[in-house]
Parts: structure tokens; C-alpha cells; sequence
């Protein structure tokens, strides 16, 4: 029997559809009343019905941070710890504490930078943990890719580990469109590289990737259609786009253009979704996160599942510099919703320069 | 300096072998006449089992690669594999022409050639491929390229290593070069000289020419004639190539398999390529255009090879 520590932050991404870009502090209770809902327990879900070994007996923690999700199952499993109704990271602590206690061999957990963040301070590098995302920027290199790269690392875990960093972002610092990421310490996950998300690099900013940002950005421009509501995403190079137009952007939030003009800016999903069901045409234009090559499902959580089924692959346009491109195996989608990942996955062409493309293979 | 980042051969010819050749100089004062060149054409048609007809000298074969893009270059896209060894992107981007990169992905960089559904494009592919040191195409994908009406161009600059070649299909596939070199396992690098082997596509359009100079026709002639020197370079380095192989993995590097005179290696060694420079040693860090940790080692003679490894153990500690 493996003996398997379960803890969900059950609010963890809940800021990303509405554009807030995280859910530390107050802003919470700012998600709840844009609407927001909860993320982690459909991750946690897919996690636990994708699963295929069967000799697991899971330490969880109360309620909706854990047991709920195990009751629904035929797991074996206890409760470790108590919660009061709002959950808090102190019990994320207390309780991952009280699972090493128990001797678990492994602790799964469902959150965000900010969750890892707290795992890392209850049980440092004493146990190997399984780091399912759903936060909404997810910078640390700790996290899976997916919750089914979550069920394939529980299936055939073993004893060899490795470590994978743990950052600090500054979500006051990220919402005012600059990133600060600090490296905040080291946690064990089995040493599974294919199924581990890289670290997102700082953009390269030397003078010759700008200039390929230009040219990029200039081929984009110079082959946007009339009529076509445009759809950016963050990042530098989709910025470049903005500025070859002359309209503003926000460095990491989503903004629409129709006709050369401005027509949304930092906006969410919902806007998103009413402004594409108002035109007749719409593309999305992103680029890759550095290090990791997620396209979808990290710091964009606007542009859900339901904005990309609306948009279709064919109306996704992928830009970057080769240098940052280059360096990546892969692609990666997890909008949240396996079908439209599918739809998406497989190859790409990727813009890196004025008729240069690369092609890429898009995993899920 | 030891140089293991440029993928030459470190076999030299020796002193009299050099004075040998100096003696075929004397009309240095003249150029070299295409009728002299007709010699070369027919000795490189023998090497390679085809007619003289099919070849086409040139100073190296970048510049032949060229050539050929600039006579075909029109409505049609550039295909080349991300990393490769050749320069042809930097002409197709002169040209306006729209270029497509292949990522290539470790361990096995397999290319998935009949998923890609190339129309309308001449397909650049080094064979074996630089750096990776792969064979990454095989002759029933070759085919559906041909097939589709796209130029293929074949890169085998390390032929001689790994004895794969497509140059028996130019007959049969007119829209089909192989191009060659007498710069590595012949070890005339400081000469330059290659050769297109090339289907009747190319052979109808493309002049020809004397593109190279007499020191080079003079040395090209002695080293087909007898290519002891050729043979026993090669079979030099593939036991070199064998011994870093299994040295580099002791030391804890990801080697992989190589049909070339160089090897792609993955370490974690932090700045790996910057210390061993400091160090007099030169390799290519591959880190610019694809992934961080990975470098191309040429083989190099036994002393080269050795120093280079006293240096990665010392970094080991």
C-alpha cells in the first residue's frame, strides 16, 4: 500500500477567469463577488478518476480540502486535521504537518504558487510531494503539467526524486503588470521530467530578441484581417503586436483590438466570450510562456476551454522568438477541458520572424 | 586552442604528401579550365556510382545550396530541421521566401515527415543531421516528399562516417540533389570543396561552372586518387567517437548515438562550453536556438580528446 497525503486548496485559480491573477489576501473575496468558481475540485476529480493503480490509502484533509473528493470513491482512506468553514493557508500547514506524522510516502496537493509555498513550509524536503496545478500563474517548476500527467506520475511513482523549485511571485507586483519571481525553496517530486512543467524564464530581452519581437509583430500586423476581433494575450512579444498597432496593452492581461483599435483591455472571460459571440470573426494571439511552453491554462485562465472551442486551432496564432522557442521541447495546453486540449494538441506552426515559422508539437 | 566545435577532421596530410602536391602547382598562373574540371566531375561520378552529368563542383556546399535556391526558389517554401548544420535559412530569408522550421526533440528526434504534409517546398535535410548526429529521414518518406512534387535536397556531409546515402536515388527522382564534401573524412577543410549529386531537375537548370580554384582541384584529385588517407581518418575517428562516447557517459553526460564525426551531448555541467574555452577547448554550446544543457563534440584525435576529458573530470571534482 502506498500511503498517499491529500490536501486541495479548494480556492487556488479561482482569480484567473476574472482576470484578478491570483487569490492571495483580500482578493478572494473580490473573485467571489466577479462570479468566480471554484477550479480545484474539478482537477482534483479528473485527478482521482484517471488513476488506474489501486493499492492507495489516502490521509486527507476535511471537507472540500480533501475528503469530499475521496467519499465519492473507492479509496480507503482518514481524515487528518479539522478546518473551519473558510479554509486557510495555517490549515493547509497544520495539516500537511499532521500527514507527515502519519508517515505518508507521498502528499498530493492541489494549488497554485501560493499553496507550494505553503507544503514547502510544513515538510520541506522530508517527504516527495505530487504538485497538481490549479492556481493561476503556476511559475514553480515543481507543478505536473496536467491532471493526467498528475494519475501517470501516482501510477508509476517509485523511489527515485528529484527537486523542482519553488517561486515567490508578487501578485500585487504581477496585477501592476511587472514580474517578480523569487526563488523560494526546493521540494522532492518523483523524478519524472516528462511530466514536469519547466520554470518560466524571464524573457530574454537582449537587443536582437527585441528586434525579432518587431519583426514578428510586423508580419501579425501586416496580415490582420478587416473585421476580425483580435484577441491578445500577455507577455512582451503579444505587446510588440499592440505597439506595431499603437494601441495600448497590458503586459499580463488579456486586451481585444478590432480594425486597428482598442476595444477591451485587462478583460475576462465573460467579455471575452460576449465580445467573440459580437463579431462575426476572431483570433487569438499568444505566446508561449517561457521555460515551460504553456500556450493555455497558465497565467491566461481568461482565455478558458469555452473562449477556445469558440476560436477554433485555426484561429490561433502562436508568436515568439526562436531563441526562446527554440529551447523548448514541447507546447503545452491544459485549458481544463480534455477535449478541447485534444483538438488543439499535436502540431502547430509557431511564428518566430517575417515569413519564418517553426513547427511545434503541442502536448496535453 | 583545441578546436572540437567545428567538426573537422584533426588528421592533417603530412609534409611529404603536401610537397607531393605543390609539384601538381606549376600553372598556378593560369585558371582552371573547365575540361580540367571534367577530371574531378568524372572521378567524384566513379566515388559515387553515377554519371559525370549528375555532378557539380562547387566551393563548398553551402554555396551549391544556394545556387540551387536561387533557381527554384519561387512560390516555394523553405523546410529545414531546428538545430541544422546548414546555412541555406540566411539566402532563403534574402529571397523573401517563407521559411518553416522542424523542431527537433530529444532522445530519439524523430521527425514525423508524412504528418507534416509538405506542399510547395524544398526541403533542406543534413544527413546525418548537425548536431544531433541522427539519420532523420528514411527513403519511403523521402519518396512521399518526391512524391509530392516537392525539391528535396540531401545533406551528407558526414557520408564517409556513417556510409548512408541517398545518392543512388537521383536517377530515379529528378526533383532529388545530394549534396557532399571533401571537407571532412578527406580532411580538406581550409579548401572548401563540395559537390552536388543531382537529379535532372537541377542538372537542367543549373550550369556549370569553375567555382573552384586550382590548389583545390589539384588536392580534390590527389585525395580521390588514393584514399588511404580518407580511410584511415575515418576509421580513426569512429574509434574515437566510440571511446568519448563511453568516457562522457562514465562522467555522467547523456550521449547520443552518432552516424557523424561528432557528438550531441546533454550535461549538467553549469556553464560547460564557457569554462572549457577558458580552459583552450572549444565546443558548440547549442543552447542559442534550442535547448539549454546541450552541446556538439567533434571527435578529435586521441590527445584532444583526452585533454578535453581531464578537464570534465576536473569539473566533476
Amino acid at each position: 500500500m502506498l500511503k498517499v497525503g491529500l490536501i486541495v486548496n479548494p480556492i487556488a485559480g479561482m482569480g484567473g477567469k476574472v482576470g484578478l491573477k491570483g487569490t492571495d489576501g483580500e482578493m478572494y473575496e473580490k473573485a467571489l463577488n466577479l462570479g468566480a468558481k471554484p477550479i480545484s475540485p474539478g482537477r482534483i476529480e479528473d485527478v482521482l478518476d484517471l488513476v488506474k493503480r489501486r493499492d492507495l490509502y489516502f490521509f486527507c484533509a476535511p471537507g472540500s480540502m480533501g475528503e469530499e473528493y475521496l467519499a465519492k470513491r473507492e479509496f480507503g482512506f482518514e481524515r487528518v486535521g479539522k478546518t473551519g468553514d473558510a479554509t486557510s493557508r495555517e490549515d493547509t500547514r497544520r495539516i500537511a504537518k499532521s500527514m507527515m506524522d502519519k508517515g505518508v510516502d507521498i502528499l498530493v496537493f492541489v494549488g497554485g504558487d501560493g499553496t507550494a509555498r505553503d507544503i514547502l513550509d510544513a515538510v520541506g524536503m522530508d517527504i516527495p510531494v505530487i504538485a497538481i496545478p490549479s492556481g493561476v500563474k503556476m511559475f514553480s517548476s515543481v507543478f505536473v503539467f496536467s491532471p493526467h500527467a498528475a494519475a501517470e506520475m501516482m501510477d508509476c511513482c517509485g523511489d527515485d526524486f528529484t527537486e523542482k523549485e519553488v517561486l515567490d511571485i508578487d501578485e500585487d507586483a504581477f496585477r501592476g503588470n511587472r514580474l517578480d519571481a523569487k526563488y523560494y525553496g526546493t521540494l522532492k517530486v518523483p523524478n519524472i521530467q516528462r511530466l514536469l512543467q519547466g520554470k518560466k524564464a524571464a524573457s530574454n530581452v537582449k537587443h536582437s530578441t527585441k528586434d525579432k519581437k518587431k519583426e514578428v509583430a510586423k508580419y501579425v500586423v501586416d496580415n490582420m484581417n478587416k473585421d476580425c476581433l483580435y484577441i491578445l494575450g500577455p507577455g512582451t512579444t503579444v505587446k510588440e503586436v499592440a505597439d506595431a498597432l499603437g494601441v495600448g496593452k497590458t503586459l499580463l492581461g488579456i486586451d481585444a483590438v478590432f480594425n486597428g483599435e482598442s476595444i477591451g483591455i485587462d478583460i475576462g472571460e465573460k467579455e471575452i466570450l460576449s465580445l467573440i459571440d459580437a463579431h462575426k470573426k476572431a483570433k487569438i494571439i499568444v505566446t508561449p510562456i517561457g521555460g515551460n511552453g504553456f500556450i493555455f491554462g497558465r497565467g491566461s485562465r481568461q482565455i478558458s476551454s469555452e473562449v477556445l472551442r469558440k476560436v477554433g486551432k485555426e484561429n490561433i496564432i502562436i508568436i515568439s522568438t526562436l531563441d526562446k522557442i527554440g529551447g523548448m521541447e514541447s507546447l503545452h495546453i491544459d485549458s481544463g477541458e480534455y477535449k478541447v486540449d485534444r483538438e488543439i494538441g499535436g502540431k502547430i506552426n509557431v511564428l518566430t520572424g517575417y515569413k519564418e515559422e517553426i513547427i511545434m508539437e503541442v502536448k496535453y | 586552442m583545441i578546436d572540437l566545435s567545428s567538426n573537422e577532421s584533426p588528421y592533417g596530410r603530412s609534409c611529404e604528401e603536401l610537397m607531393d602536391l605543390c609539384r601538381g602547382l606549376e600553372d598556378l598562373n593560369r585558371y582552371l579550365a573547365y575540361g580540367e574540371l571534367e577530371r574531378l566531375e568524372r572521378e567524384l561520378a566513379e566515388y559515387c556510382g553515377v554519371d559525370k552529368e549528375r555532378i557539380f563542383v562547387g566551393s563548398g556546399t553551402d554555396n551549391l545550396i544556394r545556387n540551387a535556391l536561387l533557381k527554384f526558389y519561387k512560390g516555394m517554401d523553405l523546410i529545414v530541421l531546428n538545430p541544422c548544420g546548414n546555412r541555406v535559412v540566411e539566402t532563403a530569408k534574402d529571397l523573401g521566401m517563407r521559411i518553416r522550421r522542424i523542431q527537433l526533440r530529444p532522445p530519439e528526434f524523430r521527425v514525423d515527415w508524412k504528418s507534416l504534409e509538405i506542399k510547395k517546398s524544398i526541403v533542406a535535410i543534413d544527413y546525418p543531421n548537425n548536431p544531433t548526429g541522427q539519420l532523420l529521414i528514411e527513403k519511403n518518406e523521402l519518396e512521399c516528399l518526391l512524391k509530392n512534387g516537392n525539391i528535396v535536397i540531401i545533406d551528407e556531409a558526414g557520408y564517409e562516417y556513417s556510409e548512408r546515402t541517398f545518392a543512388g536515388m537521383v536517377g530515379a527522382y529528378e526533383k532529388l540533389a545530394v549534396t557532399r564534401t571533401l571537407d571532412k573524412a578527406f580532411g580538406l577543410a581550409g579548401l572548401r570543396v563540395g559537390y552536388m549529386v543531382a537529379g535532372d531537375f537541377f542538372v537542367k537548370v543549373i550550369g556549370k561552372t569553375v567555382d573552384i580554384n586550382r590548389p583545390a582541384f589539384v588536392c580534390a584529385m590527389e585525395a580521390l586518387r588514393d584514399k588511404r588517407h580518407m580511410r584511415e581518418s575515418v576509421s580513426k575517428t569512429l574509434e574515437e567517437r566510440e571511446y568519448l562516447e563511453y568516457r562522457l557517459r562514465e562522467l555522467g553526460f547523456d550521449v547520443y548515438k552518432s552516424q557523424a564525426n561528432y557528438l550531441c551531448v546533454r550535461s549538467e555541467i553549469a556553464d560547460l562550453a564557457l569554462r572549457l574555452r577558458e580552459k583552450g577547448i572549444l565546443v558548440e554550446d547549442l543552447s542559442r536556438e534550442w535547448f539549454d544543457g546541450y552541446f556538439r563534440i567533434s571527435i578529435g584525435g586521441r590527445d584532444e580528446n583526452s585533454r578535453l576529458l581531464e578537464e570534465i573530470e576536473l569539473m566533476c571534482g
